[in-house]
Formats: structure tokens, C-alpha cells, sequence
């Protein structure tokens, strides 16, 4: 491609024809202050450069009018000037009118200290807001257990919209009105509860206000705490081993599994357990689900069922094709019914005292928890007393916000471990927390099922990374195993609308993750949740793997203990009572 | 008229960017209080400041158009603007001569 010779501030540049005004001047040392533009919005190649909030203008010799540099490309010879008294007026200006109509209540926001508006104002030295007049007082829409929208926080950015249409292509939110009138909403008007979202969390995250994100349920957390009468059990999904420590100055992807049990430990927690341990349990379940299916001619390509804004997804849009996921609950709606049924009867606790915490990477998980099928301990029980499977899902920030709130020094905690049961997860389910992770971990163990032998290697490289459709087939004995992944649910639309046409009849076992990434990725981790973030977190993932000294979920010696003490075999009766569950097609693009 | 021109886009603005979405209803604001004579002179310096950036970096030429409206009037019609402000206009809107003088350019 031919390159283009510009000059920015003085500086002559040469970059390839096309780049933006604004990478262009990165590449000679110059910031040009940004917010609505984002380079990458979960994947790569989605872009969001809609230049909406004007704050990236500059000027450009021989042109009457201010240029955005975030969707200008540099023209040969253009002389750019980033930083003249007008430009940094009308930045100072743009952000002014924006705060004009803005409820400013920055002590009491959520976004408070992660704002990229607050932060972005105090960059340009925003001191006053002149131009003042009519502030809009919009209803504040809490209908989802999942996402909150306060829409008079909302910049009109649109990055949510990206999200939700571009990424993962839900198309629950729109830009709607004209003029000062204009809002982001859900689709129709509707609150999002109503609409096609699926919780995935997306749109929380490319958020740069407080206008979206996770419900806050931290407050029904320290109220159990608190309770004397109450055993307050806690369970921690493989994704958030990787992540919480970024909120505390940690390097992204450092491993902080034991800091994270000790810190749970001491914000009062009854027993710590992991959801690795869970995540184990999910493969034996699943696993021999898929040799089941393959062996009597059952629905195939099978899907997984760990992610639960994947599940609405197919609900949603695919009802069709809702036979094909397997029917066991995720790790953490495994956790839950297990907790209040084999561990009570283990530790003589009454089942109705006992509240389960998940503590998760993902905004979907509150909305699964929430499903009123998911209260399998009652049932077993037949005791309407004992409340639903989980009572309480945490995403990682709000776990964050609980250390932080009983002043923990989280980076210096000593390593502490989970506790016995419940507590014992191996590298297979560690790598639940990255896409193709699943998948890799049912491989380990369902080659070894089926064969009888050792699993000469066991790293199923092909299915790592943040390549959006990945494929991998193994040997079992003359069996040919096939299988695909995909994270993102732009992603799944591609492989699902084939799997509809039938185009992947020979395929056996199909991974979906909504977020891109994996959970890693989810819509409750810390943010910033970039691509950068995102392929370090998954390093972290694959580093802990690795050092943890079982590898396979069959031969954790928990799982092992539990089948024979409770569940007695995979696919049993009280696998079916407890561990597996149906779906719900909804929808009305159908 | 600025007025009515302000009225006119904020009913055809997409709503995409921030001075035309946001700014065209402050100006419009600012605008009505010199109608009603309750304007401040420093009301007066913000709208020009306004105007000049949101003729400079609206998205669209809508945009740019009401800041530039706005800016050419308080250039042009500066005698029609104090009238207002000291309590009545003299003359009915659009004969002041100012106008001519956007019109010719
Ligand atoms: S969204 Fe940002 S600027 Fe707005 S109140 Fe919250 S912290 Fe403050
Ligand atoms: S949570 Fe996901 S599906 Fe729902 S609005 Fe946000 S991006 Fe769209
Ligand atoms: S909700 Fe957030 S991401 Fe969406 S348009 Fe508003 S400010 Fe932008």
C-alpha cells in the first residue's frame, strides 16, 4: 500500500494510505484526546470511530472546518494542528455542552475513578460548565437482574449499540429521537427486560459513563454476612483466578487465586469453595453426555451450555436448534444445588440456612441464577424454605468494590486455600475461563473415557486464542472427533446458521461462549476489558493451568469422592435431579 | 427567525453529535432570553463562543449551519440584539438591515 506524507504539529510523518489523523499521530509522540472512539470493540475488527462527542477535532490547513481525527484518514501534504487555542476552545467546549445535560453526581456514581468522562474533563482541565439550561430526567431502567441503564448519564456514544448489534449482533438498543430529544434505548422503547437482550454485559463494558452497567447486589451480600443464622458459602468461577488482581495493581493476568480465597475469607465468608471444582463436575456430566449422544445416534453437533447469555441467545434466535445444547447447568447452577444438598447432608447443616455467593466474570450469570427452574435443592428436599440454587451472583467488580469497602490490602494478602469438598479444581477447569477452554478440557477427558489410554498431550493449542471460529478434530479409537469454537456471539450466528442448514452434520461438539474471549472477557470483569486485556488474561489462564497438578477433571479426587459417596455415575438419577436441565424457546424473530 | 432556524434543527438533527444535539438547544435557549430582554452579557459572550464552535466541528453541515446562523447574527445584527435587551424591538423581524448583509455574502 502507498504511504502518505502528512505533517502534525510540525513533524512530518509517512504512514500507510488510510490511517486516521489520530494514529497518525501517535506514531510522532502526539495524544489527541478521544471518547466516543474506540479502536476495538471486543473483537479486532469491530471499530466504533462514529465521531460523535467532537472532542478529537482538529484543524487542517486550507479546510474552513474542524476535522475529527478518529475517521479522517491523512491526505498527502495535509498539515494537521492538533493543539491551536481554537482547537483546545472547542474541546473544552464540546465537553461543556455534553456536562450541561449530564446528572453529575460523580461521588455516587458507579463509574466514580473509572469514568472516561470524569477522567478525560480533568485531562483537559475542564473547570466550569458555562453553557447551562434544560437538564433531561429520564427513568432510570432496573427491570433486568442483570443491567442497569441510568440514561441521563448517557453521552450518546453509541458503543453500546456497536456492541450489542455489531458484536454480538442482539440489536437490543438503539439510537432513537431527534435533536436535544435523542436517546439511547432499548429497542422500541421498551425496558431491556422485554427486549431480545441477553445480559450479556457487552455494552457495560465499552460504556464510558455510568449509563450502563451491572446491578449491584452487594448489599444482599454483606446483609447475609451479617446474619448469624445464615452459612454464607461462596464459589469462584475459573475466569476471576486471572482477573481481580488488575483492580488492585497487578499485572493483567496474574494468577491471584490464593490472595482471592483469603480476602474472601476475611470479608467473613462461612467456607470458600471454587467453581473449578463445579467446572469438573460440568465435564464428567457433559462429557459422557457427548459420548452418550454419539454412541445412540443422539442430536448432534452438540453445544455447550456454560455461558448463560449464550443460552438466552439461542432461546432468542435459534429455538430450533435448542436440542442440540447439552442439558447440563453451567459450573455455577451445578454448584449450587450440590452445595445445598451433599454438603449440608456432609456437614449436618440445615439446607435452608445455607446461602450460596458465586462470585463471576459475567453479568448473564445473575439473570441464569435467577431462572425459577434453577432451585433443584428445594425439589430434592421438597422443602419450599430453601430458596433458589444461587441466591446471590457478584461479578468480579463488584467483588472488587466488597475488598475494597472492608479495606483489605488485597495485593499483599498471603495465599490462603479453598476448603475441603468443594474446593479442589484441576487445569482442565481453569481453562473454563478462556474460550476453547471447555472444549480442550472435555477432550482430556473424554479421550481418555473412550480409549482407555493416557492422553499423550494434552494441550489442544488449535482451540486457544482470540481467532473468533476455531476448529480441532482428535483420534479416539478409529473415531474422529470433531469439534469447533466460537466466542462471540457474532460469531455463533455464523456457525449456527450453518448448523441449520446442515452444513456441519460430521461435527460433534460445538463450544459457544457470548463473550469475546471467553469469560475472561465477560461483562462483569474490571474495566478497562480490552483485546490487549483480554490475550493477557487468557496467558494467565494457560500459565495456572499448567502449574497445577492435576490436569483432568476425572481424576480430581473430590469429583472422584463425590460420584461414589452421592451421585454414584455421570448421567445418573440424581445427576438428572440435580445437575441437568431444560430449555425455553422464546423469541419472536421467529 | 434564529429562533425558528433553531427550532428547525433541532426537530431534523440526527441527535449523533454533541454541539448539534446539544449545543443547538443551548443556543436556542440563550436566544429565546434575548428575545425576552432576561439576557446577560455573559450569556451573550457564551452563545458566541458556541456558535463559533459549533459552526467549526458539527458533524454535519446542519450542524455547522445553526452555529453559523447564530454567529453571523451576532455579528450583523448586533443593533437588533440591543434593542431587545434594552426592552423592545424597533423594528419586526427579518427588516433589519443586517440580514441583507448575510444574504450579499
Ligand atoms: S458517569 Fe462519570 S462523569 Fe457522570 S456522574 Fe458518573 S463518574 Fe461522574
Ligand atoms: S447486555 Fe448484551 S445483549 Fe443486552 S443490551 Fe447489552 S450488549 Fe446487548
Ligand atoms: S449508554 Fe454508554 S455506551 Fe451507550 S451511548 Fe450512552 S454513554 Fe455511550
Amino acid at each position: 500500500m502507498a504511504n502518505i506524507t502528512c505533517t502534525i504539529d510540525g513533524q512530518r510523518v509517512s504512514v500507510p494510505e488510510g490511517t486516521t489523523i489520530l494514529n497518525a499521530a501517535k506514531q510522532v509522540g502526539v495524544k489527541i484526546p478521544t471518547l466516543c472512539y474506540l479502536e476495538h470493540v471486543g473483537l479486532r475488527h469491530v471499530k466504533h470511530e462514529v465521531g460523535e462527542c467532537r472532542v478529537c477535532v482538529v484543524e487542517v490547513e486550507g479546510k474552513k472546518d474542524f476535522v475529527t481525527s478518529c475517521n479522517t484518514p491523512v491526505e498527502e501534504n495535509m498539515i494537521i494542528h492538533t493543539h491551536t487555542p481554537k482547537i483546545i476552545a472547542a474541546r473544552k467546549l464540546n465537553l461543556e455542552m455534553m456536562l450541561s445535560d449530564h446528572h453529575l453526581d460523580c461521588p455516587t456514581c458507579p463509574k466514580n475513578g473509572i469514568c472516561e468522562l470524569q477522567k478525560l474533563c480533568a485531562e483537559l482541565n475542564v473547570r466550569q460548565i458555562r453553557p447551562q439550561g434544560e437538564k433531561k430526567e429520564l427513568p432510570i431502567d432496573d427491570s433486568s437482574p442483570s443491567i442497569i441503564r441510568d440514561p441521563n448519564k448517557c453521552i450518546l456514544c453509541q458503543r453500546c449499540i456497536t456492541a450489542c448489534r455489531v458484536l454480538q449482533t442482539v440489536d437490543a438498543l438503539e439510537l432513537y429521537g431527534n435533536g436535544y430529544d435523542a436517546v439511547v434505548r432499548p429497542k422500541g422503547g421498551l425496558p431491556l427486560i422485554e427486549t431480545q437482550c441477553v445480559a450479556c454485559g457487552q455494552c457495560a463494558l465499552v460504556c464510558p459513563t455510568g449509563a450502563i452497567l451491572e446491578k449491584d447486589d452487594t448489599g444482599t451480600v454483606w446483609k447475609a454476612l451479617a446474619d448469624p443464622k445464615k452459612h454464607v458459602v461462596v464459589q469462584t468461577a475459573p475466569s476471576t483466578h486471572v482477573t481481580i488482581g488488575e483492580a488492585f495493581g497487578l499485572p493483567v493476568g496474574t494468577d491471584i487465586t490464593g490472595k482471592m480465597v483469603a480476602a474472601l475469607k476475611r470479608l467473613g465468608f462461612n467456607a470458600v469453595f471454587d467453581t473449578n471444582w463445579s467446572a469438573d463436575l460440568t465435564i464428567m456430566e457433559e462429557g459422557y453426555e457427548l459420548i452418550h449422544r454419539i454412541k445412540n445416534g443422539g442430536v448432534l453437533p452438540q453445544f455447550t451450555s456454560c455461558s448463560p447469555g449464550w443460552i438466552k441467545f439461542c432461546e432468542e434466535f435459534y429455538p430450533d436448534l435448542l436440542p442440540h445444547i447439552s442439558s447440563c447447568k453451567s459450573p455455577q447452577q451445578m454448584f449450587g444445588p450440590i452445595a445445598k444438598t451433599y454438603y449440608a447432608e456432609k456437614k449436618g447443616i440445615n439446607p435452608e440456612d445455607i446461602f450460596v455467593v458465586s462470585i463471576m466474570p459475567c453479568t448473564a450469570k445473575k439473570y441464569e441464577a435467577a431462572r425459577p427452574e434453577m432451585n433443584a435443592a428445594a425439589t430434592y428436599w421438597n422443602n419450599p424454605n430453601i430458596t433458589r440454587d444461587v441466591d446471590v451472583v457478584l461479578t468480579s467488580r463488584e467483588l472488587i468494590r466488597m475488598i475494597r469497602e472492608a479495606g483489605i490490602d488485597f495485593a499483599n494478602l498471603p495465599d490462603e486455600p479453598y476448603d475441603p469438598l468443594m474446593g479442589e479444581g484441576t487445569g482442565a477447569a481453569q481453562i473454563f475461563g478462556a474460550t476453547g477452554g471447555v472444549m480442550e478440557a472435555a477432550l482430556r477427558t473424554a479421550y481418555e473415557v473412550i480409549t482407555g489410554k493416557t492422553l499423550p498431550k494434552l494441550d489442544f493449542e488449535d482451540v486457544r486464542g482470540m481467532k473468533e471460529i476455531k476448529e480441532a478434530s482428535v483420534n479416539m479409537n478409529g473415531l474422529t472427533v470433531k469439534v469447533l469454537v466460537a466466542h462471540s456471539l457474532g460469531a455463533a450466528r455464523q456457525l449456527l446458521d450453518k448448523v441449520r442448514a446442515g452444513e456441519l452434520k460430521d461435527y460433534h461438539f460445538i463450544e459457544i461462549m457470548a463473550c469475546p474471549g471467553g469469560c475472561i472477557g465477560g461483562g462483569g470483569q474490571p474495566i478497562p476489558t480490552t483485546v490487549e486485556e483480554r490475550e493477557n488474561r487468557i496467558k494467565g489462564i494457560y500459565e495456572r493451568d499448567k502449574k497445577l497438578k492435576i490436569r483432568k477433571s476425572h481424576e480430581n479426587p473430590e469429583i472422584q469422592a463425590i460420584y461414589k459417596e452421592f451421585l454414584k455415575e455421570p448421567l445418573g438419577h440424581k445427576s438428572h435431579q440435580l445437575l441437568h436441565t431444560h430449555y425455553t424457546p422464546r423469541g419472536k424473530s421467529n | 427567525m434564529v429562533d425558528f432556524f433553531l427550532d428547525y434543527t433541532q426537530k431534523n438533527s440526527c441527535g449523533e453529535c454533541v454541539p448539534c444535539r446539544i449545543g443547538s438547544k443551548r443556543m436556542q435557549e440563550i436566544v429565546k432570553k434575548i428575545s425576552n430582554g432576561s439576557v446577560s452579557e455573559e450569556e451573550i459572550s457564551i452563545l458566541n463562543e458556541l456558535s463559533e464552535v459549533i459552526g467549526a466541528s458539527s458533524k454535519c453541515d446542519l450542524g455547522k449551519m445553526a452555529g453559523k446562523a447564530v454567529k453571523f447574527t451576532l455579528q450583523y445584527c448586533k443593533d437588533d440584539i440591543d434593542a431587545h435587551r434594552n426592552g423592545g424591538c424597533g423594528y419586526s423581524v427579518p427588516a433589519n438591515p443586517g440580514w441583507k448583509a448575510i444574504v450579499l455574502k
